[in-house]
């Protein structure tokens, strides 16, 4: 089974104060229904210029720039910039 | 192929260069595949660095370049892509630095026909360059000595016979004018590129200002249809973004213990419920009768002209403070009137100072004061006590024409406090490299502290995504995630640099601007490509840095920067006790050598970077 981990959902752009929130979605990756759903929540927040990561069994973060319903485990964090 | 040959969508198509020695100017063609593998902006700008000058030369050697540059995003629709990123080997650190500024300068330099410019050599007399559409000449500079940043705008302007809005002036004040190793360069009054000192750089050149007209040529764009998709969402965005202007206020509601007061010396700022108001973004607006001044293409409301409306300082025109400058000239120092820190942070630019430094320079000065270790006779006469406005204002002129104390402080906070030494060298704020951080407390911002102290411009060098979330924002929480934050998503805030786009309306929505690469110049590069493209640049940077003798022992905090918080939500909490194992693993995670800081000959290979591996190994 997959797992989506959408952190900081509430997080007002460019201001990391507000940083709160987590939204959690999993998949198993032989069903079409539930890859499908998390490929979109996915894509929603890629597009949006979050930043994606795979966490491996052994707890190896690698970034990512598309959704695979073979990975563990994928987080999204959104930007927080600075001037 | 080349730009000038058969015209590169989203390109001007050439580079100026400028030989202030030999007073000559010249014209550089880029390939499209330079172009594809560095882009513009600091990328291309660090290549130039890197491939033209030695490491080991100092920032006023006449061989430094100071490279301005646009890039493939300039000049078109979307929102705030004035931008200019300039790059050159750094006053503070004499390593690399990278700064931008935003404007209108980026858009007005490829409507004249140039994506950058190249600067080099050392005038015999002060001069400014003065850029028309495919041509430039060098003109006498001796009556603009000594006039302020914004002063400077206006005569150049007036003798060039030109309005607001048809030139944009980039230029330096006093302080650069006598190589204050923070001076910064300026556009249009207020926008500065000021980390790491370039505008003592500009300075030691002898080159004033450089003014461009606003040409009439077009950037050429691969698929306008895609742009203007991508242009509207980023116009619905920056229509909605208020600036930075109301940030000290939202910084001390919160209680977070991000607003960096009186030097460190405390997390929580004693001020009054009436005097925090005046800090809010609504209430500035409503009283400083903000008058619209904006960035290129840009709705945003965040530039703006904006008038002190009453007390002693009453009339006094500035620019849009954003969050660093009123939190340098506020908290930092413990100015608790927003008039003040207002005027104080408009004079700064007008000096041609970068805030951030000052403040610390400043927040350093007052607590030596109060605490002894530094006496009126020391400072000239002056009361360096907290929030001392007046006396601020008065050093500041001291500084940026060094006399008296001014002398010591023009040097940065770093060597100031080493040359008075004792326990005054243990409260000042700065990484070991030479510059200081930008205006936040980051001990409870555990990812800015550390990518600022590791990074190789003297400043954030990534933004801090996976850092700022609960529970690594508290402070208190992940050493190692911190470490692995800063490399996960190292790349991309170079990457937009690159193209002379401004970080705040775009919101450095990395899909976003490759795809807007992509559109304006019919490439297809893909995300983990445009990564690559900025850490390109960061693995040059790495290696120019090492060579010049900037090793791993200064990728750290000073005492006091690095020191544990005594109150707030982080009292009692440090990094440092992790901070060589999380230097080490960011090392391993960016594929540099665990012990050294040297990227490794297969890591360059990978970022097709194998002709420097013999600069290092």
């Amino acid at each position: 089974m997959g797992r989506l981990r959408i952190i900081g959902k509430e997080t007002n752009l460019m201001h990391y104060e507000t940083v709160q929130g987590e939204e959690e979605l999993n998949w198993i990756k032989n069903n079409d229904e539930q890859t499908d759903k998390a490929r979109q929540m996915f894509q929603k927040y890629f597009m949006k210029g979050w930043i994606a990561y795979t966490v491996t069994h052994d707890n190896k973060k690698k970034q990512i720039f598309s959704f695979s319903p073979e990975l563990e485990e994928i987080v999204l964090v959104p930007i927080v910039s600075g001037g | 192929m080349d730009m000038s040959e058969k015209g590169i969508p989203g390109y001007a198509g050439k580079f100026l260069r400028v030989d202030l020695s030999k007073e000559k100017l010249s014209e550089e063609v880029f390939s499209e595949e330079t172009l594809r593998k560095y882009l513009g902006g600091t990328v291309i700008g660090i290549r130039i660095l890197y491939d033209e000058i030695l490491p080991s030369i100092s920032w006023n050697d006449p061989s430094n370049r100071m490279i301005l540059a646009s890039g493939p995003l300039g000049g078109t629709t979307i929102p705030g892509t004035g931008t200019f990123s300039l790059v050159t080997k750094g006053a503070l650190t004499g390593g690399c630095t990278s700064c931008q500024a935003n404007g209108l300068f980026g858009a007005y330099l490829k409507f004249s026909g140039y994506d950058g410019v190249i600067i080099q050599g050392q005038a015999k007399r002060w001069m400014y360059l003065n850029i028309k559409q495919d041509e430039a000449e060098l003109r006498d500079a001796s009556h603009l000595l000594g006039r302020d940043t914004y002063e400077t705008d206006d005569i150049i302007k007036k003798e060039l016979g030109k309005r607001e809005g048809e030139m944009s002036v980039v230029s330096i004040g006093p302080a650069g004018e006598n190589l204050c190793l923070f001076a910064g360069v300026f556009e249009r009054k207020g926008h500065s590129a000021s980390h790491n000192g370039p505008g003592a750089v500009l300075g030691s050149k002898k080159l004033k200002a450089i003014s461009v007209s606003r040409g009439n040529k077009q950037v050429k764009v691969a698929n306008p249809d895609k742009l203007k998709e991508i242009a509207d969402n980023v116009r619905k965005n920056a229509s909605a973004y208020r600036g930075t202007i109301g940030g000290v206020y939202s910084g001390q509601v919160s209680g977070r213990g991000t607003l960096p007061i009186k030097n460190y010396t405390t997390n929580l700022w004693s001020i009054s419920k009436d005097d925090i108001e005046k800090f809010s973004e609504p209430t500035m607006r409503q009283r400083y009768n903000p008058k619209p001044n904006p960035c290129w293409a840009c709705p945003a409301t965040h530039s703006t002209t904006m008038t002190i409306p009453e007390g002693p300082y009453a009339g006094t025109v500035i620019d849009e403070p954003e969050y660093e400058q009123l939190a340098a000239m506020g908290p930092v120092i413990d100015i608790k009137n927003v008039d003040e820190a207002s005027m104080l942070s408009s004079l700064v630019d007008k000096l041609g100072f970068d805030v951030n430094e000052m403040g610390w320079a400043i927040g350093w000065t007052m607590e030596c004061y109060e605490r002894g270790l530094l006496t009126k006779d020391d400072l000239n006469g002056f009361e360096m006590r907290w929030g001392n406005a007046a006396a601020t204002r008065e050093l500041l002129h001291m500084i940026a024409h060094r006399q008296g104390f001014g002398n010591i402080l023009a040097e940065g906070v770093m060597r100031a406090s080493r040359k008075i030494g004792g326990d005054a060298a243990e409260a000042a704020i700065y990484t070991m490299k030479g510059n200081s951080p930008r205006g936040h407390d980051h001990r409870t911002s555990w990812g800015e502290m550390f990518d600022t102290s590791v990074s190789n411009t003297g400043t954030i060098e990534t933004h801090t995504s996976l850092t700022a979330q609960p529970p690594y924002h508290a402070g208190a929480g992940n050493p190692q995630g911190t470490a692995e934050g800063v490399s996960l998503t190292k790349g991309i805030l170079v990457f937009s640099d690159s193209l002379g786009s401004c970080r705040f309306p775009t919101g450095l929505n990395h899909p976003l601007l490759t795809d807007a690469t992509n559109a304006v110049t019919g490439w297809d590069l893909s995300y983990e490509e445009t990564k690559n493209i900025g850490l390109r640049a960061v693995n040059l940077m790495k290696i120019f840095n090492l060579r010049a003798g900037i090793t791993r022992e200064l990728d750290l905090p000073s005492t006091r920067y690095g020191s544990t918080p005594v109150d707030g939500p982080t009292k009692g909490v440090s990094i440092m006790p992790y901070w060589n194992s999380m230097v080490r693993t960011y090392y391993k995670l960016m594929g540099w050598d665990e012990e050294t800081g040297k990227p490794l000959p297969e890591t360059l290979r990978t970022l097709g970077l194998e002709h420097v591996t013999k600069d290092i190994w």
